[in-house]
């Protein structure tokens, strides 16, 4: 960092919370000649630095925007509020940790949007930036604020603030769209031909070209396009994972972050479409990375970063076909020069007795399920293909082997969800106990802990459960307790997470483009951090509502009918309308989906891989 | 190369050969707001980056072997610091160095790789200098105020106990050395204080004590710890 902001920021370092979050200087990052580049890009994260390091998505980017040579991406995470107090008390403006520079400075000022939960600290960001909140209040010479990430599939709440919205996969688009600026800056930079010519790139959104109108009652009449901006805008994806670019190396932190580890992709998209899940509906269709190119990368990474783990990312591990020919592969190497491989997001119902052999070499976790839903109706109902007798299965071979702590998954909330269902979580969760003792060769001396966790759904846009009204605070409050009550052993532990954030992140979720002003007056008012409970504040929040005079509920506790006009209606993420239809009137009626190797179910997802769907295209085809 | 057990200062560690050797660095800049642990693993990865082979523990869950002299308060900044570990192949100090210097963190720097000198036990005081400034006084003021408080026959600071109780003591008598100047804004405060296993004296606490006493507040407060010395004076090397 420039020797001179550096002088600056010391005089608060002492004063704050890990000072090690705010000066850059890691190992790997990236200091370019700020005189030899055309495009400086700011790459925020709008969380507090731990978290944001450990983002795979952030680390891709970062490392593909400064492979280009003009082009020089920085860092800048949310300073914690004790950070944003002294900044603001020293008059210190939000800088890129590489240089030091303000953000005001750059071209580019892209935030990533992982969860609705961190839209505050966006404000406070750009407000920290001395760059003006809404998109129609910037100059021609002010930064170009552009978004991106899962929740983008509905930037409607934050469409008055970005100025550019980058749908889908980021990695050719942004590209395309340094290719542009370029050339406009060359010739005289206009901003607004600039957007005009941007919504022209596929997957690029330009919000300020398109008029909403609403009903009476608060819906979206009309979504009208402006010169001749396109009426849908179709997200991006990469087709070729072995072909696309992955870093070699990462920024290696120097102080902990969460996940401190190399981390190699294995594939994108999910093939087994659980209806709750908008992570297996937006990052359709799955596409796998070739085994050989993850063995690379995993090694390259090791050998540049130091680290010695690494971890193999993916919706769900045990689905990645050439799993067994990867293992061996990495075995091979990691167990020489001690890195061990873990595998996150392994089903229960995935392993060969082939596989468990190598996967005992492999960190693994704990004993974690997600069977998400307490009874089989349940389960069925979103499409959860896990049963009782495979958890209980999968136990007794794990008890058997010496585990004693078992991790269990649920949500509370789901559509159709009765109360029988909620005591359903209580009585899986014994029953796993009761296979415990039921066990002959239990551990000697030791007890079992079964750590039962249930969450609050939230109904999200692109999933058959969009039209889905959240059950309102108090109905939670009521199913929690009521699970309280079901649950009778001393060996189950309860974990909740609170209603109130959930119920927040409903709204924002499925959100349209009146709730700016909430978010502004929320962010006067000094919301900030509402993924961390000690600053959460759902009476702060209800108040910028209030005064506002937006309903919340509205939002999260409205049931919509399939032919209303949804705020992200004109977004095309490949999924058909039709298909999400068919998937919740199926739900309704308990009906499962099979997963996309088994049968493909007709998504609509296969037009991004220009009509064979992806799925079909992989070696498991070939091998089966 | 490997190890042989005639080269000098090799020893046999449970079946393996290996060179003991101490690793001089310089910790400042963004790098002295990493806490002691966090500058364990970040000096765990940059050996591994850079390739110096070295001992791992063994057993279920192997690490590298590395022991620090010292460890360095959060925020402070070292000249004189070191870390033991066990070389595995033999490689030359300087390639070792360079190697080090290449892959590591901005404000870490290797100045020097070498034997195994003395033992860690043996440091006995720290030699610190210290960069002052404050709002409320320019430099000489604050320099001369210093001086005054510093030359008191009794000096009142609050230190964390053993059960990290604040209580409190009287410094004078572990103040070994001191020297106050100004330059410019800012007074350059010198000082010696006991450092070690035994008795380890952070100048922080005294430079808070002053507040205290003058009720004024730092504007700036760089801490250097520029050289350990062994109860004899000596430097430890
Ligand atoms: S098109 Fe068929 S196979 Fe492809 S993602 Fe959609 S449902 Fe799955």
């Amino acid at each position: 960092m420039a020797e001179s902001y550096m002088e600056k920021i010391e005089r608060i370092l002492l004063s704050v919370e890990k000072p090690g979050r705010y000066v850059g200087g890691e190992p790997n990052s990236v200091v370019k000649d700020k005189s030899a580049v055309n495009i400086r890009f700011a790459f925020c994260f709008p969380d507090v630095y731990e978290i944001g390091m450990s983002h795979l998505g952030m680390k891709i980017l970062y490392g593909l925007y400064n492979s280009v040579p003009d082009v020089w991406c920085e860092r800048v995470f949310a300073p914690w509020p004790d950070m944003e107090a002294k900044m603001r008390e020293h008059d210190i403006a939000l800088y890129g940790l590489e240089s030091g520079d303000p953000l005001r400075e750059f071209d580019f000022v892209g935030f990533t949007l992982q969860y609705e939960l961190s839209y505050s600290n966006v404000l406070a960001m750009l407000d920290l930036a001395g760059i003006p909140l809404l998109s129609s209040d910037r100059a021609n010479d002010d930064p170009l604020v552009i978004l991106g990430g899962p929740c983008v599939c509905n930037p409607e709440p934050l469409a008055d603030l970005a100025d550019i919205v980058s749908l889908g996969e980021g990695e050719e688009v942004s590209i395309e769209l340094f290719d542009l600026y370029r050339e406009h800056k060359r010739q005289g930079f206009d901003r607004r031909k600039f957007l005009r010519a941007a919504a022209d790139i596929e997957g690029i959104y330009i919000p300020s070209l398109y008029d909403v109108e609403y009903n009476a009652d608060g819906t979206i009449k009309k979504f009208t396009p402006r010169d001749g901006a396109p009426a849908v805008i179709r997200k991006r994806i990469i087709q070729d994972m072995s072909k696309v670019y992955y870093p070699e190396n990462f920024v290696v932190p120097i102080i902990e972050i969460v996940h401190d580890r190399a981390v190699t992709e294995i594939f994108r998209g999910c093939i087994r479409g659980c209806r709750f899940c908008q992570a297996g509906y937006i990052y359709r269709p799955n596409r796998e990375k070739d085994f050989h190119t993850v063995d690379m990368q995993s090694r390259s990474l090791c050998d540049t970063t130091g680290y010695d783990e690494v971890s193999l990312s993916s919706l769900s591990s045990s689905d990645y076909t050439e799993l067994p020919e990867l293992l061996d592969n990495m075995l091979n190497w990691t167990e020489q020069n001690k890195v061990s491989v873990s595998l996150p997001s392994l089903r229960i119902d995935g392993f060969s007795d082939e596989l468990t052999e190598k996967l005992k070499k492999v960190r693994r976790g704990g004993l974690t399920f997600a069977p998400e839903a307490g009874t089989q109706r349940l389960r069925d109902t979103i499409n959860k293909n896990v049963t009782e007798e495979e958890v209980l299965n999968t136990c007794r071979t794990a008890f058997n082997g010496g585990w004693t702590n078992v991790k269990l998954y649920f949500m509370l909330g789901l559509p159709t969800e009765t109360l029988e269902d909620v005591e359903g979580i209580g009585i899986l969760s014994q029953k796993v106990v009761d296979e415990f003792y039921r066990n002959p060769n239990k551990p000697k001396g030791k007890g079992v802990n079964v750590t039962s966790s249930a969450s609050t759904f939230v109904p999200k846009p692109f999933t058959p459960f969009q039209w889905e009204p959240q059950d309102d605070i108090e109905t939670i409050h009521m199913k929690q307790q009521h699970l309280r009550n079901s649950v009778k052993s001393r060996k189950i532990t309860l974990n909740w997470h609170d209603a109130d954030t959930s119920f927040l992140e409903a709204v924002f979720a499925r959100g349209d483009r009146k709730l700016i002003d909430v978010l502004l007056r929320a962010f006067e008012k000094g919301c900030r951090f509402d993924g961390w409970d000690e600053y959460f504040s759902l009476q702060r929040w209800l108040e910028a509502f209030e005064e506002c005079g937006i309903d919340p509920k509205f939002y999260a506790n409205r049931r919509r009918q399939y032919d209303e006009i949804l705020p992200w209606d004109h977004l095309d993420y490949g999924i058909t309308k039709e298909f999400l239809i068919r998937e919740h009137k199926k739900a309704l009626a308990s009906e499962t989906t099979p997963h996309c190797r088994q049968k493909c179910a007709g998504c609509g997802a296969n037009k991004l891989t220009g009509g064979v769907c992806s799925v079909f295209k992989t070696k498991y085809e070939e091998r089966s | 190369m490997s190890l042989k057990p005639s080269m000098k200062n090799v020893v046999d560690i449970q079946g393996t050969l290996c060179l003991p050797i101490r690793i001089y660095f310089e910790k400042k800049g963004p790098s002295k707001y990493m806490s002691h642990l966090d500058l364990m693993r970040c000096m765990t990865r940059t050996i591994r980056r850079a390739g110096v082979p070295i001992w791992y523990t063994e057993g279920f869950n192997p690490h590298p072997f590395m022991t620090f002299a010292l460890p360095l308060p959060l925020g402070t900044a070292g000249m004189c610091e070191s870390m033991d570990v066990r070389l595995t192949t033999d490689m030359s100090f300087d390639e070792i160095k360079t190697r080090l210097n290449n892959s590591l963190c901005e404000g870490i720097v290797v100045t020097e790789v070498n034997y195994v000198g003395k033992k860690a036990t043996e440091i006995h005081s720290a030699i610190y200098s210290i960069r002052l400034s404050a709002t409320e006084a320019g430099g000489e003021i604050l320099s001369k105020n210093i001086e005054r408080y510093l030359s008191q026959n009794e000096i009142t600071v609050q230190k964390k106990n053993k059960k990290k109780q604040l209580v409190d003591i009287d410094i004078k008598p572990h103040i070994m050395d001191f020297s106050v100047k100004s330059e410019g804004e800012f007074a350059i405060l010198n000082i010696r204080l006991p450092a070690g296993n035994d008795l380890n004296i952070n100048p922080a606490i005294v430079l808070k004590g002053f507040e205290n006493a003058n009720n004024i507040a730092f504007e700036r407060c760089d801490i250097v710890r520029e050289k350990m010395l062994t109860k004899s004076g000596e430097k430890f090397l």
